[in-house]
């Protein structure tokens, strides 16, 4: 009999102290978040940028850039390489490395003396030699993100 | 966009819904009308439908149905995380959104709540004084279904770069007298209105992004209570591809109203106690992770996962997980 007392109070005090606390409260449902698209990168200084492209990735690079915001002429040989440069103003020039001796003759007689940014194979020479001209190189293996990030800085540095 | 295949797709989802309740249906049922809405979805891709964008071109929108499960076994009492039994909540949302213009977004949704409780702390409406016979008893360790509230909002694209800034505002309005009183009651039965503002970063040449939002949630008063509370949530997210991401947020909610403790057993019976899931103030701090997935150009699969690290005078969340459908047009 004194068990079943004992047993009884206990399972009142248990019960008790649990529905002290027992308040119904709280939400249904949250709302997490909602959908978010993918961006593609974008330019936070758009700029003019020449870009030497033959290939389908460089066609492919210069096409991104445009998307991200920046104002892209794409040229395919030296010949208008050089046109293009005497005759319009560019921010950056994106050209492979070895053309430099072009790229460097027409800066020389134009005003706006634009920014070369140099394009090497990754693990050649020429990105070893180029490293050591200059503060930014690419490769040809690079994402564009490399590539509008140096651009980024160059136009930067050019107060634009 | 075409009106007739968007109706199909009501019609399936709203007599999913009734099958369910004539039903009295089981846990796995509850997913039913989203399969239902899911099937029915495809209905919508005709080719005369743009294509989808951020819902930032007027015409465009989506329809998105969301499951959530949510399992609850303790309640802060604003001392203490105690052991009540368990809350189980199978809630399923319905959503569209339309852009009018290129910047004025509207959104309109109704969740269907289903919810269990089975403890010690029932919520019997025949213990209170007096008795009212007239109040379901919802808290038998049955589930107990409802259509909750009519959400009706709004928002503005104001800014675009350097970060997205949408200022919103919604309405929510009880789609019916549904029962406040108990463990399972679906929801308050109040109005609510709720202005906010809305942030979105994209970093620049990066795939990370972050989204903050904050809002103030003016409540309907009860007995002279208010409960009007400030939302603040956060997100960080990443693109692992353009159609893949995977995010990490925080849900909060920070507000007035009576404490847990203004409620001791001997005052059980009274009026302010029936009207107690009205008043008391209901903080939180909920964290989780979440994955979304363009598994088609027009659809996203959307999954989270969350629990309660932080509460005052609320259900803590031991998990909550849902998933989403969500079709753009």
């Amino acid at each position: 009999m004194r068990k079943s007392i004992v047993a009884a109070v206990l399972a009142a005090s248990i019960l008790l102290v649990v529905s002290e606390y027992t308040l119904a409260c709280g939400e249904s449902m949250f709302r997490v978040g909602k959908g978010v698209h993918y961006r593609a990168f974008s330019a936070p200084i758009p700029g003019a940028v020449l870009v030497y492209a033959r290939t389908d990735s460089e066609l492919a690079v210069a096409e991104n850039l445009r998307l991200a915001g920046h104002q892209v002429l794409v040229v395919a040989n030296d010949a208008e390489l050089a046109t293009e440069m005497r005759n319009q103003e560019f921010n950056v020039v994106v050209a492979p490395y070895s053309k430099r001796e072009v790229v460097e003759a027409q800066s020389a007689q134009i005003a706006s003396h634009p920014d070369w940014l140099p394009v090497v194979e990754k693990g050649s020479p020429d990105q070893r030699l180029a490293l050591t001209q200059f503060d930014r190189v690419v490769t040809t293996d690079d994402d564009v993100r490399k590539y509008l990030k140096a651009i980024h800085k160059s136009l930067k540095a050019q107060g634009t | 966009m075409r009106i007739r295949p968007v109706l199909r797709s009501l019609v399936f989802y709203f007599a999913s819904l009734k099958c369910c309740l004539k039903s009295r249906v089981r846990i796995g049922t509850a997913q039913l009308p989203m399969l239902s809405l899911v099937l029915a979805l495809p209905a919508l891709a005709d080719n005369d439908l743009q294509s989808p964008d951020d819902g930032h071109t007027a015409g465009s929108g989506s329809i998105s149905v969301t499951y959530q499960n949510i399992v609850v076994n303790e309640f802060n009492t604003s001392v203490s995380d105690v052991d009540i039994g368990e809350v189980l909540t199978h809630s399923l949302y319905l959503e569209f959104t339309y852009a009018l213009t290129d910047r004025l977004q509207l959104s309109a949704g109704l969740p269907y709540i289903k919810k269990r409780y089975n403890g010690a702390g029932r919520h019997d409406p025949l213990t209170l004084v007096p008795p009212r016979p007239e109040v379901p008893f919802i808290d038998d360790g049955n589930f107990h279904s409802e259509f909750q509230d009519y959400s009706l909002g709004v928002s503005y694209l104001w800014i675009r770069d350097p970060v997205i800034v949408e200022p919103f505002a919604r309405l929510e309005i009880p789609s019916h007298d549904y029962p406040h009183f108990g463990n399972s009651a679906v929801g308050q039965n109040l109005w609510k209105a709720e202005i906010g503002v809305d942030l979105t970063k994209f970093m620049p040449f990066s795939d990370w992004y972050y989204r903050a939002e904050t809002s103030f949630t003016f409540v309907e008063e009860t007995l002279g209570v208010s409960v009007n509370h400030f939302r603040f949530n956060g997100e960080a997210g990443y693109f692992f591809t353009d159609a893949v991401s995977a995010k990490w947020f925080v849900l909060s909610k920070f507000g007035k109203g009576d404490d847990a403790t203004a409620f001791p057993p001997s005052s059980r019976t009274d009026e302010r106690w029936y009207q107690h899931d009205r008043t008391t103030r209901h903080s939180y701090v909920n964290t989780g992770v979440g994955a979304d997935w363009f598994f088609n150009e027009n659809y996203q699969l959307s999954g989270s996962v969350m629990t309660t690290v932080w509460g005052k005078s609320v259900h803590m969340v031991d998990i909550g997980w849902g998933m989403s459908i969500t079709r753009y047009f």
